[in-house]
């Protein structure tokens, strides 16, 4: 059963599009992962959803409840913009106990949820204002304050990209034990926090949708196998000669090694090296690799371009 | 409502931990302590600057301690409310903080209401002991004081306070920058009290006409009775900076400040 509907969404400014014509249908429970470049209109689409810009046309429900009305899916989702701004001379539990009050949670349940969620997100040991956070400890608070009320829907707009590693870790296995309890509608453009944690994924560009499948399908249909080959040295010819072949579908260099991405592994492992010894240079090691999400993702949006 | 009382919390909690509290009162009690011991003073000052020359001034009263204290009242600490409060609604938008409460499924109104009462009870609790200060010294001060009549002239303070706040919330609400909501707003202050000295009918119902009569209600020339439909009037203009405050916010679209 799909959780969130979105039915021909446009958004314009200026007589732009920024999201056109954006059709999805993210079933409940899942981490749905909604990929694309910097102004693809990933921001524009969730601002739409969370009420704080309106559609030019189109419709999307949430809850069964349409985007055009009063909103009362609100009290029942969460939503964590890319930069969260708080009220600085608040603590992070000041802060939480706010929001939870617009929710209306009762006091004794709200004290509780508090401590729960900043445990989680590893600040319950913080004292300060939170204008004396760090990006990512506001990051943290965010993920927060868009749990507090138990939401069935969780909107999160890149809510790791101003992360350390660590911090990245603990977000991405925060959002992960979500899974099947809250659907995720997860915005980034770190395709291995996708990879690493969404079922499904939905890439766009210039506003449109380009491709919406389950990673795993995404994979077996778009991406083809690829082949990592070192080499002696590697010359324009060369390059431009691989350029030219049908068969690879994907080509990408870096110093003295090229990745390309091809649609028959068999042939690629019988003409490469010919192709490689008429152009004069040696094999220091080919070997296949598994298709990333980010191949898929660039290969796609390059070709959108195109 | 419930809304309404969470946001007035934040909001109190703001004005007083982010200082704007103390601006406000310590404007108003130091008018309302300053200005009866400064127009005890004002003969004595006149004749030091005076020198040789000989200056008659009338002798001093309650009635011009009370009219000095309105004067300040009206123009330094207005203008100081207006410098507080102008980035009420348009400075969360601006810092991107009204961006996740907005998406709390509390009401924009809520959130501007709120704003509103938040000065209000600032405005009315530091004006009540600015007047309890002023009240106090002009007594010990001057003989024969009228309570009744400079409570009454307070209250025709209060009301046309109450307007400005009600035109610094709504613009704020409107207006999509800090400075602009500040111009705007000290621009309708002025016209308020320009258009007051129009002696027509435009001039006799406009707001700035309550803080015109202060010095006739003091010396009794006037009573409440006859700016009773200014009074009117001036509320319902205030009303209606409110709404349409409220009606342009909730049209207009946020976006993330990054």
């Amino acid at each position: 059963m799909a959780i969130i509907e979105i039915e021909k969404l446009t958004k314009e400014f200026n007589g732009i599009r920024a999201v056109d014509e954006l059709t999805l249908s993210i079933p409940k429970g899942s981490i749905f992962g909604f990929l694309g470049p910097n102004g693809a209109g990933k921001t524009t689409t969730i601002m739409m959803l969370v009420g704080l810009i309106f559609p030019t046309s189109g419709e999307a429900r949430i809850l069964g409840e349409s985007i055009h009305g009063k909103r009362n899916y609100l009290k029942r989702i969460g939503f964590l913009p890319e930069v969260p701004a708080f009220y600085n001379w608040m603590t992070a539990r000041e802060y939480l106990t706010f929001v939870g009050e617009l929710f209306k949670i009762e006091t004794g349940k709200l004290k509780s949820k508090i401590e729960e969620l900043l445990e989680s997100v590893g600040l319950k040991q913080e004292k300060k204002r939170i204008g004396g956070y760090s990006r990512g400890m506001r990051q943290r608070l965010g993920l927060a304050q868009a749990l507090i009320n138990d939401p069935e829907i969780v909107f999160l707009d890149e809510p790791t990209s101003a992360l350390d590693p660590i911090g990245r870790k603990n977000a991405l296995d925060a959002i992960g034990s979500l899974k099947d309890k809250v659907t995720v509608f997860f915005s980034t453009h770190i395709l291995s926090d996708v990879e690493r944690v969404c079922g499904e994924v939905a890439i766009l560009n210039k506003g449109k949708l380009i491709t919406y499948e389950k990673v795993k399908k995404l994979r077996q249909k778009y991406g083809g196998n690829c082949i990592l080959v070192n080499l002696t040295e590697i010359s324009e010819g060369l390059f431009d000669t691989l350029n030219n072949i049908d068969w690879i579908i994907g080509l990408e260099k870096s110093e003295n090694t090229i990745k390309l991405t091809v649609n028959d592994t068999n042939r690629a492992y019988y003409e490469l090296p010919k192709i490689f010894t008429s152009a004069g240079v040696g094999i220091i090691k080919l070997e296949t690799i598994e298709t990333t999400l980010e191949d898929i993702f660039v290969r796609m949006v390059v070709n959108d371009g195109d | 409502m419930m809304a309404i009382k969470v946001f007035l919390k934040e909001e109190i909690m703001e004005i007083i931990k982010t200082n704007k509290i103390y601006i406000v009162f310590l404007l108003f009690l130091f008018f309302g302590l300053s200005s009866p011991i400064l127009t005890k003073m004002m003969p004595e000052i006149i004749s030091q600057i005076a020198g040789d020359f000989q200056i008659l001034l009338p002798e001093q009263t309650w009635i011009d301690s009370f009219n000095q204290f309105f004067k300040n009242l009206n123009q330094i600490v207005l203008i100081a409310v207006i410098i507080v409060f102008m980035g009420s609604v348009v400075g969360e938008v601006e810092r991107g903080t009204a961006l996740l409460v907005l998406t709390k499924s509390s009401s924009r109104a809520s959130f501007i209401i709120a704003k509103f009462l938040a000065a209000v009870v600032i405005l009315i609790i530091s004006l009540l002991i600015a007047y309890a200060g002023c009240l106090f010294y002009t007594i010990i001060l001057f003989p024969d004081v009228s309570f009744a009549l400079s409570l009454q002239a307070t209250l025709l303070f209060l009301i046309f306070s109450i307007y400005i706040l009600s035109v610094t919330i709504g613009i704020s609400a409107i207006v999509k920058s800090q400075i602009v909501a500040g111009v705007v707003t000290l621009g309708i202050y002025f016209i308020s009290s320009m258009i007051s000295l129009f002696n027509n009918k435009l001039g006799y119902y406009s707001p700035g006409r309550l803080i015109k009569c202060q010095g006739d209600i003091l010396n009794g020339t006037a009573g409440l009775s006859d700016v009773f439909l200014t009074s009117a009037i001036t509320i319902i203009i205030s009303l209606a900076f409110l709404f349409l405050g409220i009606a342009i916010f909730n049209k207009r679209e946020f976006y993330s400040n990054n």
